[in-house]
């Protein structure tokens, strides 16, 4: 699998450490009574909901002279530290955290951020980025020297509702529901969108058909055999589903949690080193020995797919 | 907080793709009430009550009634448009559920069917499902909320949703299946604010197309959400300049406009 990435045509300041930027990993931030803990990505915002007020603090730590250094010009006072978030698959965007660098070289930046919960939907993601706001001196052509230039940036994403990211889940009947599909005696039914590039949560779809008492009853029991068997057979058909549609073979979007990213994420753990072309004519053309791989990986994977996104 | 019914996407399309061959009287007459045909998230508020639900069904149905429904060949579905963005930018739907494309799925699907085979009818007897079950820039009634909800003014403004009278569907297409561009209201306002300086002569789709390809690629090594509105300004009319002389085109702004 290979991502496309921005490379910009000026210079700027390198991640990781030993660098003139360094960064807490985890947020702080509060459980629902209010005592703090800490949060990183990929992680849920605890007991969010709607109606949650909750804060996320860390701290930046800043050198403007080894900033300096590395792109070669002069910042002092050009440059802002800036978050921004994004929500609902990065269709809402606004600023939550605004500072100016002082002319100090070692500067400390208290971050802090209250994202609205009624204007969040499915995903936070927080952008902290460290960026030329007033025309700068260039000491070279290749310096940053106009504002809006990206001097570092960090993009993180955490997951909302019900403390994690799950498959929207329906429990249907299934002869009222798919009447003529021939399904009335399945336990479960998935649906993939024909939309790649939504996030994983909006892409697949689940349906547990209600009229199976003794499958509900199982299902309901989220630490039984049955319980367990379903979260994988759902991640198994919803992988084949995938690899036989049109998009499967199509160019990576950029969020990592969109459908076709998870979708290749994980066949590409089932059969590393496999381009998208030969996964899909492999499960065409021997779909029985593809489904046992899948089940075999399923099984050997169990703890980490299970938190990744069953349902 | 109100919690709005949703329908996944998938699930949506399944059921778009059934509307097909009925009539806008048998949609209209469809039922929406039922508690099953509702899934709400399952914390953070109550669901919206029915009463809320049809004010919003009286409500578009009277603006597309308005504009023509249930005449196919009603060359007026613009006026639609722009009549239900300004009532769903009045309209109490919370931010967090308007965002989702699910919500639309279901209002589309269950609750105003009719309007959305009236607005966007089949061709060739197949649906357009997108517009019932798509994201929600392509959904027939979520695309007029989001567009209204990123280019609101706000309520200090003589005409809060000003923009939208020079910004066509090709526009409003260009701007808003680019979240780059059409996620930050200030980013979304300020092209459209440039766009509404230019001289009406001067509009051409083409122009606006492909200066948007132009602002895309600068959104990429300038991160327009951090400039302040001087240097904003600068770079989209920088945009449109520069694709107009590419193209050939002219492109002179109104001295009377602050652009």
């Amino acid at each position: 699998m290979s991502q496309s990435a921005v490379v910009l045509p000026y210079l700027v300041v390198n991640h990781g450490p030993p660098g003139p930027i360094e960064v807490d990993r985890a947020w702080r931030t509060q459980d629902a009574n209010g005592d703090e803990l800490s949060v990183v990505p990929g992680d849920p915002i605890p007991a969010w909901d709607a109606n949650r007020v909750f804060t996320l603090e860390r701290t930046l730590t800043l050198s403007l002279e080894g900033m300096q250094a590395m792109v070669g010009a002069d910042l002092a006072g050009a440059v802002d530290v800036v978050v921004f978030s994004a929500t609902a698959g990065r269709l809402a965007r606004q600023e939550l955290f605004r500072r100016s660098l002082s002319d100090e070289d070692r500067q400390e930046i208290a971050v802090h951020v209250r994202p609205d919960s009624t204007r969040l939907a499915q995903d936070l993601e927080l952008t902290t980025g460290v960026y030329v706001v007033r025309p700068v001196r260039a000491g070279g052509p290749l310096s940053p020297a106009r504002p809006g230039s990206i001097l570092w940036e960090l993009t993180e994403q955490f997951r909302l509702e019900g403390g994690r990211a799950r498959l929207a889940m329906y429990e249907l009947p299934f002869s009222r529901s798919f009447p003529g599909d021939g399904i009335d005696m399945a336990d479960f039914h998935v649906q993939l969108a024909d939309e790649p590039d939504a996030p994983i949560e909006q892409g697949i779809a689940v349906y547990v058909n209600d009229e199976r008492r003794e499958f509900m009853e199982q299902l309901h029991r989220p630490r039984s055999e049955g319980a367990r068997r379903f979260r994988e057979s759902v991640v198994r058909r919803a992988l084949i589903a995938a690899v036989q549609t049109d998009w499967f073979c199509e160019p990576l979007p950029e969020r990592p949690d969109a459908l076709l990213a998870t979708v290749r994420r994980w066949t590409g753990a089932v059969w590393p080193g496999w381009t998208p072309e030969q996964v899909r004519a492999h499960v065409v053309s021997s779909f029985s020995l593809a489904d046992a791989q899948v089940e075999s990986w399923l099984h050997r994977m169990r703890p980490s797919i299970q938190q990744e996104r069953a349902p | 907080m109100n919690l709005w019914p949703r329908l996944p996407l998938p699930f949506a399309a399944r059921q778009a793709e059934a509307l097909a061959g009925r009539t806008l009287e048998d949609l209209e007459a469809q039922p929406w009430d039922s508690a099953e045909l509702k899934r709400f998230a399952p914390t953070g508020g109550n669901p919206v009550p029915n009463a809320i639900l049809r004010r919003l069904r009286d409500g578009l149905s009277l603006r597309a009634k308005e504009a023509g429904f249930p005449d196919l060949r009603s060359r007026h579905r613009a006026k639609f448009d722009d009549a239900a963005r300004r009532f769903l930018l009045a309209f109490d739907i919370p931010f967090g559920e308007a965002i989702r494309a699910e919500t639309w799925a279901w209002l589309a699907v269950h609750l105003v069917p009719h309007l959305v085979a009236w607005r966007f009818p089949e061709r060739d007897g197949r649906q357009s499902v997108e517009r019932y079950a798509g994201k929600l820039y392509r959904n027939a009634i979520g695309r007029l909320w989001y567009q209204a909800t990123q280019l609101d003014l706000g309520t200090s403004a003589q005409d809060r949703l000003s923009h939208l009278s020079v910004l066509g569907e090709d526009q409003l297409v260009a701007l808003f299946e680019r979240p780059s561009l059409g996620a930050a209201p200030g980013v979304a306002q300020t092209v459209a604010r440039m766009w509404h300086g230019l001289r009406p002569a001067d509009r051409d789709e083409a122009l606006f197309r492909e200066s948007m390809k132009l602002l895309l690629v600068q959104a990429r090594i300038c991160r327009l959400d951090v400039l302040g509105q001087d240097d904003l300004d600068a770079i989209v009319r920088r945009s449109m300049q520069v694709t107009a002389e590419r193209m050939g085109l002219p492109a002179q702004w109104d001295a009377g406009r602050r652009h």
